[in-house]
């Protein structure tokens, strides 16, 4: 079954937040997931000894670079969905990873170092479609952004991106409470109420079209771009997140 | 729940496209056994930079250990020390035309000309 993995070499740039995301929403389908945390700091087993997570999501600790190859074909042998959270560093264990992809997302903040990293872990998807004859699709995925101001460096980056021909997804996973907030309060999005942040609803439908459109780039079928936000649907940041 | 499911289309559209895979519809077909051997992911990966933990770790152990530096030797008495005195080229030549002609080493001419110096004027060093 699909195993999507989340790589980049540059740590903080998104790939446990999304990870989490995708992972939640696919098994809020009510399909099976397995969700293999290689992150060496551990951030998604340290949730999920948090959360109380529904039965049909797993998460698996990576031991090290000689097994996760192993982990992975068994989780795929057991789950409908394997989702691989890869650490922040260019290691072969990021190698192994890409090698089994169905889709690679690789998340960047709108940072030119998230670029530069970025742009490396396409290089290994690139060499290893080349090395090994297979397609291994993959799409750029902007994490943290903001709802209302779109950043000249951000520009920058998707410009040159699409000069590049790298693919990225429509959607971005914006600077939400919601999406900090699954890892303070060790809860799924899902779980979450308004105690424990505002906008939960307005997360849950960001974090279902960005599983949307991984799924669908998964099945081969074309990414419809989403629906521009609506002036309604565009929220200030409030007090608090702003003070967080 | 059901109700915040109408709410939210995208969840349904997601639920629709998830159970069309869970079914194998559109779904890339691999296999396991069609992929390529560690061996060769990981000389692939190792081109362009992403290393192996374990080879980093063991190129570090057996990294040659540093060369020990040899101090300089220093041609020291334990008595005399070194002092840089600015004088004009007269002065200097002087210096050394007594040393010569009395075959004594610098320092010695020097002390007996303070000794010299201070018995001529009289200077009271105790001041």
């Amino acid at each position: 079954m699909p195993i999507i993995v989340f790589a980049s070499s540059k740590g903080g740039a998104g790939k446990s937040t999304s990870a989490c995301l995708l992972s939640t929403a696919i098994a809020n389908t009510g399909a099976n997931v397995t969700v293999i945390d290689a992150d060496p700091n551990k951030p998604l087993t340290r949730w999920a000894g948090h959360a109380k997570l529904p039965d049909n999501l797993k998460v698996v600790t990576n031991k090290d670079e000689s097994t996760v190859l192993a982990e992975i074909k068994e989780a795929a042998a057991n789950s409908e969905f394997v989702v691989v959270d890869l650490e922040g560093v260019a290691s072969v264990t990021v190698s192994y990873a890409i090698s089994r992809a169905n889709l690679v997302v690789i998340p960047v903040q709108g940072s030119h170092l998230d670029a530069v990293e970025a742009a490396k872990a396409v290089r290994l998807v690139r060499n290893q479609e080349e090395a090994f004859e297979r397609k291994i699709p993959f799409a750029i995925l902007f994490t943290r952004t903001s709802p209302a101001i779109r950043g000249r460096t951000l520009a920058n980056i998707e410009q040159t991106f699409r000069e590049a021909g790298y693919p990225m997804f429509a959607t971005q996973l914006l600077e939400r409470e919601a999406f900090k907030a699954m890892f303070s309060c060790g809860k799924t999005l899902y779980q979450l109420t308004s105690s424990h942040s505002s906008n939960i609803d307005k997360a849950i439908q960001n974090s279902e079209q960005f599983a949307l459109e991984s799924i669908r780039i998964v099945r081969g079928l074309p990414v419809e771009s989403p629906e521009p936000l609506t002036k309604d649907q565009h929220e200030e940041p409030n007090a608090t997140e702003l003070a967080s | 729940m059901s109700e915040e499911k109408r709410l939210n289309p995208i969840a349904d559209i997601l639920a629709s496209e998830v159970a069309e895979l869970r079914q194998g519809r559109g779904q890339a077909k691999h296999d396991n056994e069609d992929f390529p051997e560690a061996d060769k992911v990981k000389a692939i990966g190792e081109k362009v930079g992403f290393v192996s933990r374990d080879s980093a770790a063991a190129q570090q152990a057996t990294a040659p250990q540093a060369v020990e530096v040899r101090k300089p030797y220093r041609w020291t008495t334990g008595r005399n020390r070194t002092v840089t005195i600015r004088a004009s080229d007269e002065t200097i030549n002087l210096f050394d035309k007594v040393a010569t002609k009395l075959n004594l080493q610098k320092g010695v001419v020097l002390e007996r000309a303070l000794a010299a110096f201070i018995r001529e004027t009289g200077v009271d060093l105790n001041d």
